[in-house]
């Protein structure tokens, strides 16, 4: 077996762990939340004796340590339950939510590195300069706007003066515009800053005066030898922030009525609906984990120093 | 390199705009709003299903898919029959008879006959949270296909805002049984006006008119299917996208128009404002068996220093001052009661220092705080953090408690983390609300059997009495008896009944609010 494979088998059976760590460990935190999803839900009309018939139904009077071996019982089976609030298997609500979030939270990942590397890239180039300095205080000023209040400002520009957008809600693919320049503009910060600074490092390194020196052009220099070395933490963070796609646009699924996971897992907190956020915590969990590994795997793959650590040869 | 990072944003900004011509097309040209024969419907919360007897709350889209035999009417003084082409209450009231039309059809074509509604009732029954809501009918007959009879124990009032509520609208059991109880929530099979076409879950509900429909309601003039061949009702959290929508007309109705915005709305000539009064009231539960609200003084000296005109005020009046415990938009509501309960329990501070001074408090160090046997008199009220009018409201309660020397402490809470501490007894003070046509939701709240801390023998007794009570004189005057016993005691300070509104364009015609908000869209037009 080659080093980089059983590198990645150790991980993912440390993987294994951790989701089921993580799994338990959220349970116990929801079992200690006062109440139980019946009595949140119930009005008071509903009697004690249908309150309690409820609860043996859903499992809710055993102990917590048995409703949590059912649970993975039933999830290992591909069963992830029932919604108790809605009664909907938690697959089918998360299997129709799913791809509105991967849309959004997805296209606005991938529009944060499109736009982030090549304008770092140029603002480290260009350092100090007005386009530089432009350029970073821009996106520290995005970055510092809470993001429910941008996407209200955003809303009132294109959608009520100016009339070009929808509102809300997803009706085709003009509607999605808003909502991913909300998600978009303040995370440029982030990857913008980071390639920037990651360039301004590797720029001053000498294997790049030696391709100067080598009669190199700009443009050669600054893709082959800076922009390749400077994207390694770049692209470990791009795989981190890849499990955020499902939990992390919980705001502007709700400014803009977005049917995401986001405004499901909220809703589900606060219901205390219990299968449905294991089973999106699951998904968050698994996916976290493969990010981790896929994002060491590549880290290994492109930078020889990592491959040497994991031989011990440095 | 310039040139060409030039290039790639320059391409980069033909997209967005490219992008942005395709949203104002899609905007203006395929807007769901602009069909006249479409209705476009905003709500802030999307539902659990479809189904009336799995859902734990219902909404607008439950009222479009269900209809009940019969129903109150706008102004909630009189009963009318609906979907029943009549009803008939027996001399003695344990009787109850309901008549279906002979073509009666659910919306898939299926003959609604007497016997399907009782099928439909024994699904309810097997499966709704509310299943209780049957309890008191001790049979259900079926006295021919068009006859159904109820048999009660004894005449129970209560039970007619069970029978006209939209969860006494019939489903068709033999499609529920055969899809599952999970299926069927996702498209459930009712009477109404509309049925179901396509729901995306936290999205929208497509409803199509139901062409089988008919209705014998003189609360609308078009008594079969609707003129709007199908409404869309969307699913929008936030108040302030809601109101965006109805503004750009986008959608032509939008539900919980929140308080700040109601002057933008006024003002606008294209949208009119449809206003009811919240069927229930919002108050302040007291545990009375915690230290100092053990004292009824000192629960009575708070009920006595809250300002209610001031909480009105800081409200912009967006809610009726409530000093008894049941609203006009409830049965049994009786103004002298209100009236007489103002003048006993209404703001004075000089009674209710009196009061805290009869209790044995005095502030004994001069920080303005009264103290009894060295401890100060300190007191936290829960406020239900995701209702505005309570968040709003809870400052200054606390500051006017300050002026009689009481430290009010204020904790945000979720309303239904607020609702679990207070059966589970463990808090002091907090904010509540409740919602029901009839005053019988009192009996959840101050009956023994209810579960909170506080209750009384008396209570009870008026409270059980006033369910079985059918002259609604005499009921009115029951309940009377027990708001002013319950208030006596001060277990619960009445706060306000909230004025609810709802929007809609004024291409919207025929549209009909009753005055507990129930809307009406039978005779609806788009023009």
């Amino acid at each position: 077996m080659s080093d980089m494979m059983e590198y990645t088998v150790r991980r993912l059976t440390m993987g294994v762990f951790v989701v089921l760590a993580v799994t338990a460990l959220l349970f116990a935190i929801m079992q200690l939340m006062p109440g139980d999803p019946i009595e949140l839900v119930a009005s008071p009309r509903v009697s004690p004796e249908k309150i309690a018939e409820l609860k043996r139904l859903w499992g809710l009077d055993q102990p917590t340590h048995v409703q949590y071996f059912y649970w993975l019982g039933h999830v290992l089976k591909g069963d992830f339950g029932n919604s108790i609030t809605t009664g909907q298997k938690v697959g089918v609500l998360i299997g129709a939510r799913l791809p509105y979030t991967l849309l959004l939270a997805g296209s606005s990942l991938l529009l944060q590195y499109i736009i982030a590397i090549p304008l770092g890239l140029w603002a480290a180039y260009k350092e100090n300069s007005r386009f530089d300095k432009t350029v970073v205080v821009s996106s520290v000023v995005f970055w510092s706007i809470p993001t429910f209040w941008l996407g209200i400002l955003l809303m009132l520009l294109f959608s009520i003066k100016l009339k070009l957008l929808p509102v809300s809600g997803f009706k085709g693919f003009a509607s999605i515009i808003l909502p991913i320049m909300t998600a978009t503009l303040p995370s440029l910060a982030s990857t913008l800053r980071l390639t920037r600074t990651e360039v301004l490092e590797v720029i001053k390194e000498k294997h790049v005066v030696t391709a100067y020196a080598k009669g190199l052009t700009d443009k050669k220099v600054l893709i082959f030898h800076v922009l390749r070395n400077a994207l390694i933490p770049v692209t470990v963070m791009f795989f981190l922030s890849l499990p955020w796609l499902i939990g992390g646009s919980v705001i502007i699924e709700s400014v803009f009525a977005w049917p995401g996971i986001g405004q499901l897992l909220w809703k589900s907190i606060s219901s205390q609906d219990y299968p449905v956020v294991q089973g999106i915590i699951f998904i968050i969990a698994i996916l976290t984990v493969l990010s981790n590994i896929v994002g060491d795997i590549l880290t290994a793959y492109l930078d020889p120093r990592v491959r040497l650590e994991m031989k011990g040869e440095n | 390199m310039y040139k060409k990072l030039l290039a790639i944003l320059t391409v980069l900004a033909v997209m967005v705009l490219s992008l942005t011509g395709c949203g104002g097309q899609t905007a203006s040209n395929n807007s769901p709003g602009e069909s006249s024969s479409e209705l476009v419907v905003a709500i802030p919360e999307g539902i659990e299903g479809t189904d009336i007897a799995q859902v734990n709350w219902s909404n607008i889209v439950h009222e479009l898919i269900y209809d009940a035999p019969v129903i109150y009417d706008l102004e909630m003084k009189e009963l009318l029959a609906s979907s029943a082409t009549s009803y008939e209450v027996s001399p003695d009231g344990k009787e109850l008879t309901f008549t279906f039309p002979e073509d009666a059809t659910f919306s898939n074509g299926e003959p609604l006959t007497a016997e399907a509604i009782k099928e439909s009732m024994e699904w309810y029954v097997e499966n709704s949270p509310y299943s209780g809501d049957y309890d008191p009918i001790q049979e259900v007959i079926v006295k021919d296909p068009q006859t159904l009879v109820f048999k009660l124990e004894k005449p129970t009032a209560y039970l007619w805002s069970v029978l006209t509520s939209t969860y006494n609208g019939p489903n068709d059991a033999k499609v529920a049984e055969e899809l599952g109880k999970e299926a069927y929530h996702r498209n459930a099979i009712g009477n109404g006006l509309y049925y179901v076409d396509e729901w995306v879950q936290g999205s929208h509900i497509t409803l199509l008119k139901n062409p089988n429909y008919k209705t014998s309601s003189s609360v609308v003039d078009n008594k079969g299917p609707a003129k709007i061949e199908k409404i869309t009702v969307r699913f929008i959290p936030e108040s302030f996208t809601r109101v965006s929508e109805i503004e750009t007309g986008s959608v032509d109705i939008i539900y919980n128009v929140p308080p700040e915005n109601l002057a933008k709305l006024e003002n606008n000539a294209d949208i009119e404002l449809y206003k009811f009064l919240q069927s229930g009231i919002d108050y302040i539960s007291i545990n009375p068996k915690v230290e100092h609200l053990n004292d009824v003084k000192v629960r009575k000296a708070i009920a006595l220093a809250i300002n209610k005109a001031e909480l009105g005020s800081i409200l912009n009046n967006t809610v009726q001052l409530r000093y008894g415990l049941i609203s006009p938009a409830q049965l049994c509501y009786d103004e002298a009661t209100e009236n007489k309960l103002e003048q006993e329990y209404g703001y004075n501070l000089d009674k209710a220092k009196a009061l805290l001074a009869e209790a044995g408090y005095k502030d004994e160090n001069g920080d303005g705080i009264l103290e009894k046997d060295g401890k100060p008199l300190a007191i936290s009220l829960m406020v239900a953090l995701d209702s505005a009018y309570f968040k709003q409201v809870a400052p200054m309660i606390q500051a006017q408690l300050q002026q009689v020397g009481i430290n009010l402490e204020l904790k945000e809470y979720e309303a239904n983390y607020i609702k679990q501490m207070m059966y589970d007894h463990k808090y002091e003070m907090a904010t509540r609300g409740n919602v029901w046509p009839d005053p019988d939701i009192l009996y959840y709240t101050l009956h023994t059997e209810g579960g909170l801390p506080w209750s009384s023998p008396e209570t009870d007794a008026l409270l059980d009495a006033a369910r079985y009570i059918m002259d609604p004189v005499e009921r009115t005057a029951k309940y009377s008896q027990m708001q002013e016993k319950v208030m006596a005691q001060a277990p619960i300070i009445p706060l306000f009944s909230e004025y609810k509104y709802i929007a809609a364009r004024k291409t919207v015609e025929g549209l009909k609010v009753s005055i507990d908000g129930r809307a009406f869209v039978n005779d609806v037009e788009k023009k």
